[in-house]
C-alpha cells in the first residue's frame, strides 16, 4: 500500500508542528509536506511528481493567504484534484460556503487545545461540506 | 376464374389428406372475409371455401372483391371442382354447395325453404374430410353453421368462429358457441394463423397415416391416456376403436397446441379441464331428432306391429335406447309410438330407458330442452303435438317425457336392463372393436326378451355375434334375437378394473397383453402335452387341442361345451375343484393319478390347470395326460384265494366306492343346477336393481321437477290472487258507475228478459226488481217498450252484432207524463260465459227535447226581430266563411252568400277593409264598431258595422257575428257638422298655442253651477292631472294658503259688484308636491241681458319667481346693510367721478379718523389719504372692477388723518356706473409680527446647519473609531488567539508527557496557566461575537423560533442530563430575526440559567412566550419607537420569558448586569467574561426589542425579551 502524503501549508511553524504530530498519530507511516506559506506550497507542488493525497491549509497567512491560495490549487489542472481542507479558528457560515464554492473539499476549525487536532482532523476527512 | 374443365363423368375420389376449410358468413359478412383472407399467407397447404348468404337475384362480384385482398387464387366454383391446396373457392349466389368425395358440387338452390347453406356445406365436408374438415363462421345473423359446426366436430374436425367483438353480426357464432361446439373463438384475421397450427399439427402426427401398428412408445403414452381417462370418468376406452381414438386424441393434440402425444400426456396430467374436454370429444354426443327417417318409418311399418302382436294387455313395451347422448333418439322414438299407437296409447305402459355414460348428456336430455336448430327436422305438425315453445327453446312435453326413463349408464360395465322389447344402439358400436362389440351383443341379447329386435346404426352389423341375432330387415339394420344360449358376462366389474390398473403399473414386464387367449394359450399348448382345452370362467370349452375323448365326451341330450358336464366319469369332481382352486391362486394346479374309466377301461389321469394370466378374461388351459392301467397285471395276481379274498373285499369296496362316487355326482349336479339357477336370479336381481336405480333417479329428478313446478305454481296463484284483487276492484269501480249513473241501464240476455238494471232504472220506471226480474223487457209497464221497431232492432243485436244507437221512443209513465226517451243497445261481450247479453242505455231526453223546442221558437222571434229592424245580421266561422245572414242586401241573396267570404262576394276595396276590421276581431277578441264605406255594385253607402268575436265555453274565439247598418245619411249630415266645427276648432288652437307658449292658464268659472273649466296649463299650475274633469270652484278655492283666501275671495266679490275686472296676488299650495306657488289671476265677468253675472272667466299667471327675485332683493339689501354696520370691516362708497366718500361705516371713520361731519360734508376724498405711489394701482384696481364688477383684494397702504401709515388689504365691488363701494381690512399688526417670525427662523436655521456640521464631524470620527474597534476585534480574535492556543497547547503538553516528572508546585501553576489561558480564549471569543453584532448587516428571515431554541438545546445535551435540568418549552412564534443571532441570545440565557443554579437543587428553566396586548406595547415607549419613524404601522410584539430557579439576584442590579464587563460575582464561583448579557441586550436592540430582567435573590431570575413579529424592511 502507497504510503499517505499530506501537504501542510501553513506560515506558523508551531501549527505545522501540531499537524504533523497530529497526522504522524493518527498515520504513522503516512508523509507530510509543509510549506511555508501559499507561494511556496505552489512551486512545491508543482514541481514534485508525487502528489500529496490531502492538503491542509490555513486560512490565514501573510501575502498569498488560503482563499487566494485554494484559488490557485484548483486552477492548476494537475493540482486541482487534490483535496483542500481548510482550516482556520473561525468560520462563519458565508465563509464555509465560499470555500465550498471555491472547491475546498472540507475544513476544519483549530482547537484551542491543539491536543484535539487528530479528532478534527478525522472529523473533517469524513465530512465533506454541505452547502446549508 | 373459370374452373378446370372435367369430364363429365363422376372425379374419382382423391385422398384428401390437406385440411378444407369452410368458411361461412352472412351476407354482411364481406369484411370479415376480407380480413381473414388477407391474413392467409400464401402457401398454408389448405383448402378455403367461402360460403356466404348472397342475394340470389344478383350476380356476386364476390370473386373480383376478395382477389384483391389476397394473392392465393380465388376461382367462383361453377360446376363440380376439385379442392386443391392454397386456392380460395367462393360458392356463387343461387346455389348450394356441397362436397361429395373431395369435389365440390353445386345444386341450385331451393327458394321455398330456408336455406341453411353453410348447415349443408359444413355437414357435407364432415362426412367426407372428417377430421381434415375445418368450419369456420363469421359474422351473420341467424344460427346458420351451428349445425354445420356440429357436424364438423363428430367427424373430428376442428371448429372456429369469429369473436362477437370482431362480428358486425353475432348471432350465427354466437349461436355455435351456445351450442358448445367451438373449439376457438378469434377475430377474424387470427384464424389463418391458428388454422396453420393445427395444419402443423396434423401434419406431424402420423396419427393421420393409416397405420394400423404404433410405435412402441406412443402405444404405452396412448395407456397412460386411457388410465388418466378412466380415473377421471370411469369410463375405459381401451377397446374403443384405436384409430378413432388416436384421431381424436391428436384433435386434441393440435387444439391445445402440444408437440406431440408425450407432451399432451403431460399437459393433460395437469389440467382438468382438458380431460374432461376430451372425454366430451371422444363421446362426442351428436345425434338428432329422426336421424334416418326411413328407419323410424321402418320401425312403424314392422316392429312396432311384431311387437304388440307378441304382447298380451297388461305387459309393458320396454324399449332401451343405449347409448341416448341427448335424449333426441329416446323422444324420436317415443313420438313414433305415440303416433304408431294414436288411441290405443292409453292401454299400453311403454318404457323407455335411455341410457348414456356422459351425465352431461343425460341432464340435457333430462331436460328435454332443445333449439330451433335441433327441431329442425321435426315436423310443424308434431313440433306442435310434442313440444311446447317457451322461452328456453323448444320443451318436450309431458306426454313424450314421460315415457321416457334417463339413466347414467354404462352398457358394457354396469347389468343391463331386462325383458327389453326393442333395444336401439346407433353409431355407438362403431367406436368399438370387435371385443367390446362383442360383449355389447351379448349384453343385448341378454336384455332382450325372446324375439325382441335390436337396431343398430347404419354402418354397423352384429357380424361379431352373428349368433346371437338374425338379420329382420335388411336396410335398415334391425335384428331379432336369436333364442341361442348366450350368456351374459361381466366383463368389466369393479374388480376387473382393478386388476387391470395393476397390470397397466407392471406391463413393463409383461411384454404384450393379448386380447385374444388363443395366443396365449397356444403358446403353451404347443411346448406341452398334445391333449389339452382352454376353458374361459364359465367353464365353457372355448378350444380344444389334441385328442381329448379320453377325458371328454359329448353328453346326452343337449349338446353342451361345458367342461364339468363333458367330463368322463370320475374327472368332474376333481376338475370342478382343480380348477376352483386354480382360479383362488391365480397359479398351476396338478392333480395327478385320478382313476378314470374311459370306454371300459380303467387309466390314471393327470390333469393340469394353467391360468391364462395375459388375457384379459380369465380362460384356463387344462391339460390331460393319461397312463392306462394294465389289467393283466391285476388278473395276474387273484390267483392265490387270499388273493381272492382281497378280491371279493376289493370289489365290494369298489362298489361302495362306486355308489358312494354316483351320490356325490348327483349332488354335484344338483348344486350345480342350484348354483346355475341362483346366478341367473342374482343376474336378474342385478338387472332389476339397475332399473330399480334408473327409475329412482328418475323420480329424484321428477321429485325437482315437481317442487320447482310447484313453486311456480305458488307464484302463478299468487298472480292470481293479484289479478283477481284488480279484478274486484275494477268491479266494485265499475258497479259504482252503473249504480250511481244517472241514466237507466238494463241488461236483457238472449231472450231479451231483464237480467239486472240499475237503480235509475227502476226509479225512473217506478219499478220494484222483483217485479222485473225474468220478465221481458216489452212486459214491463203495461207494454210501454213494445214497440214493434225496437223489438226489431233489438232482436237484432245478438245475432247481427248490431247496435242500437239514438233509438228514440215516446212513454207515458204513470206519475211523469210524457218522456222522450233514448234507447242505445249493444252486446256485452263475456268471454268465460258463452252468455250473450244485451246492455240497454236509457237516457231521458224529454227535457232536452222541450228545451230545444222553446229554443228553436225564441230563434224565430229573434228571425222576425231581426227583420223588422232592416239590419243586416250575419255570422261568419274562424276563416270568415258565411255561417248564416238575414236581411241579406237586396244584391245578394243568403244562399249565394253562406260559405264564402267577403273576398268571394265584394269589390276588393270593400272586402279587403272589412276583412281586416273582421280579423282584427278574430284575433283580439274584442268588440269593434266602424263605419264602412262600402261600394256595392259601384254605388257607395255608408255602413255602420259592429263586429263581435263568437268564443266557446273555453274562451277561444271560433267565429265573428256581426250587425251592418246602412247610415249614409246619418253620415252625410254629420260631415257637415263637422266641417263648421273645424272651423271653430282652428281658431281655438290657435288660441290655445298663444297661451301654452306664455304659460298662462285659462280659466272659466260657471256662477250659477260653480263648475270650473280649465286649461290643461291651469290645471298644471295648480297641480292638477291634465285628464282630470269636472273640476269646481271649491277645486280651485282649497289650494290657497289660508293667509290669502279672504283677500281672492273679497276681490272676487268686488269685481262682480264693481264690474270691473278681477286681479288677485295670492299663493297656493300646489296640489301635487305642496310647493307654494305665487298666482296672479286676472278675469272678468260675463253677464246676461238683465245683469245676472254668468260666468267669469280669466287667466292665471305662475308669478312666483317674480315674486322671488323681490324678496331676494329686500333681503339682500337688508343684509347687506347689517354687515355693513356691523364695523367689522371699513366700508365706504365712493364716487368714482368726483372720487368723494359718499357714505361709510363707522368703522371706515375710526381707521382712517375721519367724523361722520366730514363725509356728510363731502370732504372725504380717497385720493387724499391714499399716499400718490398707490394710486396706479389703485386706478388700475377702479378698472378691474369696472369691468369684472369687482376687484379682487390686495394691499395697499392708507394715511390716517394724523400722518400715520396703516397696511390694508382693500377689495372693491362696483355699484353702478358712478357709484364704488370698497372694504379695507387694517393689518398693520400682523405685517410686524411676520417680519419678527422671519428673522427668527434664519437665525435658527444658521444654528441647525452649523451643529450638523459638528456632528457630522464628529460622526465621522465615530465611524472611524468604529471601524479601528472592528479591525481591533478581528486581531484580537486571531492574532490574541494564537499565542494564546500555543500557552495552552504547550501547558497542556507539559501537563500530559511530564506528568510524573512535574512536583505538586509546578503542576499547580501549569493549572492556572491553563486556567487563564482557557478564560482568555472565552473572553476573546465572546467579544469577537460581541463586535461582531456592532457591525452586522441586518439579514432578517423568518425564523422559527422552536428550531433555534431545539437545536441550542441539542448543544446543552451533555450539561442539562449532567445538571438533572428540566426544561419546559411553550410553542414559541416564528419571527423575523437573524437566525444566528436569536442562537447566541438563547443560548446565552440557557447557558446563564444552567450555570447560576443552586448548587443542591436541580435547574428548571421555563420558556414560554405570548403575544403583548396594543396597551402594554403602548406603554412601553421604547418599543416601535423605530418603526414608528419610518411611517409603517407599528408590529405585533411577542414576549419570550425565560424563568430559572437558580440564584437569581438583587433587583438594585437589574440594569447593570445587561452592561458589558459587569459581573455580579467572582472568578471563582461562577466563570464569566460579563459579555454574555450584554450581548443578548444588543442582539435584542438590533431587532428593535426590548430585554429586561426581574429577579430576586436566591429566588430565580426571569428574562423578558420582547421582540417584534416583523422588521421593517
Amino acid at each position: 500500500m502507497d504510503k499517505k502524503i499530506f501537504m501542510i501549508i501553513d506560515d506558523d511553524s508551531d501549527d505545522i508542528m501540531f499537524f504533523k504530530e497530529a497526522l504522524k498519530e493518527m498515520l504513522p507511516s503516512s508523509v507530510c509536506l509543509e510549506a511555508n506559506g501559499g507561494i511556496e506550497a505552489l512551486q512545491l507542488l508543482r514541481k514534485s511528481e508525487k502528489l500529496p493525497n490531502f492538503i491542509f491549509l490555513d486560512m490565514n497567512m501573510p501575502r498569498m493567504d488560503g482563499r487566494q491560495c485554494l484559488k490557485e490549487l484548483k486552477k492548476d489542472a494537475k493540482l486541482k484534484s487534490i483535496p483542500v481542507i481548510m482550516y482556520s479558528t473561525s468560520f462563519t457560515e458565508e465563509s464555509i460556503n465560499e470555500l465550498h464554492k471555491l472547491g475546498a473539499s472540507s475544513y476544519l476549525n483549530k482547537p484551542s487545545d491543539m491536543n484535539k487536532l487528530p479528532a478534527q482532523i478525522l472529523e473533517a476527512i469524513r465530512r465533506p461540506i454541505q452547502l446549508s | 376464374m373459370a374452373a378446370p374443365k372435367k369430364p363429365k363423368t363422376q372425379p374419382p375420389a382423391t385422398v384428401q389428406n390437406f385440411p378444407i376449410v369452410g368458411i361461412g358468413a352472412s351476407a354482411g359478412g364481406l369484411d370479415a372475409f376480407k380480413r381473414l383472407l388477407a391474413a392467409i399467407p400464401e402457401s398454408s397447404g389448405m383448402a378455403y371455401v367461402l360460403v356466404q348468404h348472397l342475394d340470389p337475384s344478383h350476380e356476386s362480384i364476390l370473386p373480383e372483391i376478395l382477389q384483391r385482398v389476397t394473392k392465393i387464387p380465388v376461382h367462383e366454383i361453377t360446376e363440380d371442382i376439385h379442392l386443391a391446396p392454397d386456392h380460395i373457392y367462393i360458392i356463387p349466389s343461387n346455389k348450394i354447395l356441397s362436397s361429395t368425395d373431395g369435389v365440390l358440387k353445386l345444386t341450385p338452390r331451393d327458394r321455398k325453404i330456408i336455406n341453411l347453406s353453410v348447415d349443408i356445406f359444413f355437414t357435407s365436408i364432415a362426412h367426407v374430410h372428417k377430421e381434415f374438415a375445418v368450419g369456420v363462421v363469421l359474422s351473420g345473423t341467424g344460427s346458420d353453421g351451428t349445425l354445420g359446426l356440429k357436424a364438423i366436430k363428430e367427424y373430428g374436425g376442428i371448429s372456429i368462429v369469429q369473436d362477437s367483438e370482431s362480428a358486425a353480426y353475432d348471432s350465427m357464432p354466437q349461436s355455435a358457441v351456445n351450442e358448445g361446439v367451438v373449439d376457438f373463438i378469434l377475430p377474424p384475421e387470427e384464424i389463418p394463423a391458428q388454422l396453420l397450427q393445427i395444419n402443423r399439427a396434423f401434419k406431424t402426427s402420423h396419427f393421420y397415416k393409416d397405420e394400423a401398428e404404433l410405435p412402441k412408445d406412443d402405444e404405452a403414452i396412448f395407456k397412460q391416456i386411457l388410465l388418466l381417462l378412466r380415473q377421471r370418468s370411469g369410463v375405459d376406452f381401451t377397446y374403443y376403436k384405436q384409430p378413432t381414438f388416436h384421431r381424436r386424441i391428436a384433435r386434441r393434440i393440435a387444439i391445445a397446441k402440444r408437440k406431440n402425444l408425450a407432451d399432451y400426456l403431460k399437459f393433460l396430467r395437469t389440467d382438468k379441464a382438458e380431460q374432461d374436454a376430451l372425454f366430451q370429444d371422444v363421446l362426442i354426443p351428436v345425434t338428432s331428432f329422426f336421424r334416418d327417417p326411413k328407419t323410424f318409418q321402418t320401425l312403424c311399418d314392422t316392429v312396432f306391429p311384431v311387437l304388440f302382436k307378441n304382447k298380451s294387455v297388461d305387459q309393458p313395451i320396454r324399449i332401451w335406447i343405449a347409448g341416448c347422448s341427448t335424449g333426441e333418439e329416446a323422444y324420436s322414438i317415443a313420438i313414433c309410438l305415440h303416433e304408431f299407437l294414436g288411441e290405443k296409447l292409453s292401454d299400453t305402459k311403454i318404457q323407455i330407458f335411455a341410457s348414456d355414460i356422459s351425465e352431461k348428456s343425460i341432464k340435457k336430455a333430462r331436460a328435454g330442452i332443445y333449439t330451433k336448430a335441433d327441431v329442425g327436422k321435426i315436423s310443424a305438425t308434431q313440433l306442435n303435438n310434442y313440444f311446447v315453445k317457451n322461452n328456453a327453446g323448444y320443451e318436450v312435453n309431458k306426454l313424450i317425457r314421460d315415457m321416457c326413463v334417463f339413466a347414467p349408464h354404462n352398457f358394457l360395465k354396469d347389468p343391463p336392463f331386462a325383458r327389453i322389447d326393442l333395444i336401439t344402439c346407433r353409431n355407438v358400436l362403431i367406436y368399438m372393436d370387435t371385443f367390446l362389440q362383442k360383449k355389447a351383443f351379448t349384453n343385448f341379447h341378454y336384455a332382450l326378451k325372446e324375439n325382441g329386435f335390436l337396431l343398430l346404426g347404419k354402418s354397423e352389423t352384429t357380424g361379431a355375434s352373428s349368433d346371437l341375432f338374425t338379420q329382420f330387415s335388411k336396410q335398415d339394420k334391425i335384428y331379432s334375437r336369436k333364442h341361442a344360449p348366450g350368456r351374459f358376462m361381466h366383463v368389466a366389474t369393479e374388480r376387473r378394473e382393478e386388476s387391470l390398473v395393476t397390470k397397466d403399473r407392471t406391463k413393463t414386464k409383461q411384454e404384450t397383453v393379448h386380447t385374444d387367449f388363443r395366443k396365449s394359450a397356444e403358446a403353451i399348448m404347443i411346448s406341452k402335452s398334445p391333449a389339452s382345452v382352454v376353458v374361459n370362467e364359465q367353464m365353457d370349452i372355448v378350444h380344444i387341442h389334441g385328442i381329448i375323448t379320453p377325458f371328454l365326451e359329448s353328453p346326452q341330450g343337449k349338446p353342451t361345451h361345458n367342461l364339468i358336464k363333458m367330463a368322463r366319469e370320475g374327472l368332474a369332481f376333481e376338475l370342478r375343484n382343480a380348477i376352483h382352486k386354480a382360479t383362488k391362486e391365480q397359479a398351476t394346479v396338478t392333480k395327478e393319478n385320478i382313476p378314470v374309466r374311459a370306454s371300459g377301461k380303467q387309466s390314471l389321469v393327470t390333469i393340469e390347470i394353467i391360468p391364462l394370466t395375459d388375457t384379459v378374461e380369465p380362460h384356463y388351459l387344462i391339460r390331460f395326460e393319461r397312463k392306462i392301467i394294465p389289467v393283466v397285471q391285476e388278473e395276474k395276481k387273484s390267483s392265490s384265494g387270499k388273493i381272492n379274498e382281497s378280491k371279493q373285499l376289493n370289489e365290494q369296496l369298489e362298489r361302495e366306492l362306486s355308489q358312494t362316487r354316483e351320490d356325490m355326482r348327483s349332488i354335484t349336479e344338483d348344486m350345480e343346477a342350484g348354483n346355475e339357477e341362483l346366478q341367473s336370479a342374482n343376474e336378474e336381481l342385478q338387472s332389476s336393481n339397475e332399473e330399480m336405480q334408473s327409475l329412482n333417479e328418475e323420480l329424484e329428478t321428477s321429485k325437482e321437477e315437481l317442487q320447482s313446478s310447484n313453486e311456480e305454481l305458488l307464484i302463478v296463484n299468487q298472480e292470481l290472487l293479484d289479478k283477481q284483487e284488480q279484478l274486484n276492484a275494477s268491479r266494485f269501480y265499475s258497479e259504482a258507475i252503473v249504480t250511481t249513473m244517472r241514466e237507466p241501464l238494463v241488461v236483457l240476455d238472449k231472450s231479451l228478459r231483464i237480467k239486472t238494471a240499475n237503480a235509475s232504472f227502476y226509479k225512473k220506471f217506478d219499478v220494484e226488481e222483483e217485479e222485473t226480474e225474468d220478465k221481458l223487457f216489452y212486459e214491463i209497464q203495461n207494454h210501454q217498450f213494445d214497440d214493434t221497431l225496437l223489438r226489431a232492432l233489438l232482436e237484432k243485436v245478438l245475432p247481427q252484432k248490431n247496435r242500437i244507437e239514438d233509438f228514440e221512443i215516446n212513454l207515458r209513465l204513470p206519475d211523469k207524463g210524457d218522456r222522450v226517451v233514448l234507447i242505445n243497445a249493444r252486446q256485452v261481450v263475456n268471454e268465460k260465459k258463452a252468455e250473450q247479453l244485451i246492455l240497454l242505455a236509457m237516457e231521458d231526453i224529454t227535457d232536452r227535447v222541450h228545451s230545444e223546442k222553446i229554443l228553436k221558437e225564441s230563434e224565430n222571434r229573434f228571425k222576425l226581430a231581426i227583420k223588422a229592424s232592416g239590419h243586416i245580421v250575419f255570422a261568419q266561422d274562424e276563416n270568415l266563411k258565411y255561417i248564416w245572414i238575414y236581411n241579406e242586401h237586396s244584391d245578394f241573396k243568403a244562399e249565394d252568400i253562406l260559405g264564402k267570404d267577403d273576398n268571394e262576394l265584394l269589390e276588393p276595396e270593400t272586402a279587403k277593409r272589412l276583412t281586416t276590421l273582421k280579423k282584427e276581431v278574430l284575433q283580439s277578441g274584442t268588440t269593434i264598431r266602424s263605419e264602412v264605406l262600402m261600394t256595392i255594385n259601384s254605388e257607395q253607402s255608408f255602413y255602420e258595422i259592429m263586429v263581435e268575436a263568437i268564443k266557446n265555453e273555453t274562451g277561444k274565439v271560433t267565429g265573428i257575428t256581426g250587425v251592418a247598418m246602412n247610415i249614409t245619411e246619418k253620415v252625410i249630415i254629420r260631415k257637415q257638422i263637422e266641417a263648421s266645427e273645424n272651423e271653430q276648432k282652428k281658431l281655438a288652437s290657435h288660441l290655445k298655442l298663444a297661451t301654452d307658449s306664455a304659460n298662462i292658464g285659462i280659466w272659466s268659472l260657471d256662477i250659477v253651477s260653480s263648475k270650473l273649466e280649465w286649461s290643461n296649463i291651469h290645471k298644471k299650475m295648480w297641480g292638477y292631472d291634465e285628464n282630470r274633469e269636472g273640476l269646481t270652484y271649491e277645486d280651485w278655492h282649497k289650494v290657497i294658503v289660508p293667509e290669502d283666501k279672504e283677500l281672492t275671495f273679497q276681490r272676487i266679490e268686488e269685481s262682480k259688484l264693481n264690474h270691473d275686472i278681477y286681479e288677485a296676488d295670492y299663493r297656493i299650495t300646489r296640489a301635487n308636491d305642496g310647493a307654494i306657488v305665487w298666482i296672479r289671476s286676472t278675469g272678468q265677468y260675463y253677464y246676461d241681458e238683465f245683469g245676472v253675472a254668468l260666468t267669469l272667466t280669466g287667466i292665471s299667471i305662475d308669478i312666483s319667481e317674480q315674486k322671488e327675485a323681490e324678496r331676494k332683493i329686500k333681503e339682500s339689501e337688508a343684509r347687506s346693510r347689517a354687515f355693513v354696520e356691523s364695523n367689522v370691516v371699513a366700508v365706504c362708497f365712493t364716487h368714482l367721478e368726483s372720487a368723494t366718500i359718499f357714505e361709510a361705516n363707522a368703522a371706515y371713520l375710526n381707521m382712517l379718523g375721519y367724523t361722520r361731519k366730514d363725509l356728510k360734508e363731502g370732504k372725504i376724498n380717497w385720493l387724499n389719504y391714499t399716499p400718490p405711489e398707490h394710486h396706479v394701482n389703485d386706478q388700475l384696481a377702479i378698472e378691474k372692477a369696472r369691468s369684472m364688477k369687482i376687484s379682487p383684494p390686495y394691499e395697499k397702504e392708507i394715511m390716517r388723518t394724523d400722518g400715520k401709515r396703516i397696511s390694508v388689504i382693500k377689495a372693491r365691488a362696483i355699484i353702478n356706473q358712478d357709484e364704488i363701494m370698497s372694504v379695507f381690512v387694517d393689518i398693520t399688526e400682523r405685517k410686524s409680527a411676520e417680519q419678527k417670525l422671519k428673522t427668527f427662523a434664519q437665525e435658527l436655521e444658521a444654528k441647525v446647519k452649523e451643529r450638523t456640521a459638528e456632528l457630522q464631524t464628529s460622526n465621522e470620527e465615530l465611524k472611524q473609531t468604529n471601524m479601528q474597534l472592528d479591525q481591533f476585534a478581528q486581531v484580537a480574535s486571531h492574532d490574541l488567539q494564537e499565542p494564546l492556543r500555543k500557552i495552552l497547547t504547550f501547558s497542556l503538553r507539559l501537563q500530559d508527557k511530564h506528568k510524573d516528572g512535574l512536583s505538586q508546585e509546578i503542576k499547580t501553576y501549569l493549572n492556572k496557566i491553563e486556567g487563564a489561558s482557557k478564560r482568555m480564549a472565552t473572553l476573546i471569543g465572546d467579544l469577537l461575537n460581541y463586535s461582531r453584532l456592532l457591525q452586522h448587516e441586518k439579514l432578517f428571515t423568518q425564523t422559527d423560533l422552536n428550531l433555534t431554541l431545539k437545536n441550542i438545546l441539542d448543544d446543552f445535551e451533555l450539561l442539562i442530563h449532567e445538571k438533572k435540568a428540566e426544561i419546559k418549552i411553550a410553542q414559541l412564534p416564528t419571527i423575523d430575526a437573524i437566525p444566528l443571532q436569536m442562537s447566541q441570545l438563547f443560548y446565552n440565557l440557557i447557558n446563564n440559567a444552567l450555570k447560576f443554579s443552586k448548587e443542591d437543587v436541580p435547574p428548571v428553566i421555563t420558556i414560554t412566550s405570548r403575544t403583548l396586548s396594543e396597551k402594554e406595547i403602548q406603554k412601553n415607549p421604547a418599543l416601535g419607537k423605530n418603526v414608528m419613524e419610518s411611517g409603517v404601522e407599528p408590529p405585533s410584539y411577542i414576549e419570550i420569558l425565560f424563568n430559572d430557579n437558580g440564584i437569581g439576584f438583587e433587583q438594585q442590579y437589574d440594569k447593570k448586569i445587561f452592561i458589558i464587563f459587569q459581573r455580579l460575582h467572582d472568578n471563582e464561583t461562577f466563570k464569566g467574561t460579563g459579555i454574555g448579557l450584554a450581548l443578548c441586550k444588543k442582539i435584542v436592540e438590533n431587532h428593535n426589542g426590548e430585554i429586561f430582567a426581574d429577579a430576586k435573590e436566591n429566588k430565580g431570575a426571569s428574562f423578558h425579551i420582547i421582540l417584534p413579529l416583523t422588521q421593517p424592511r
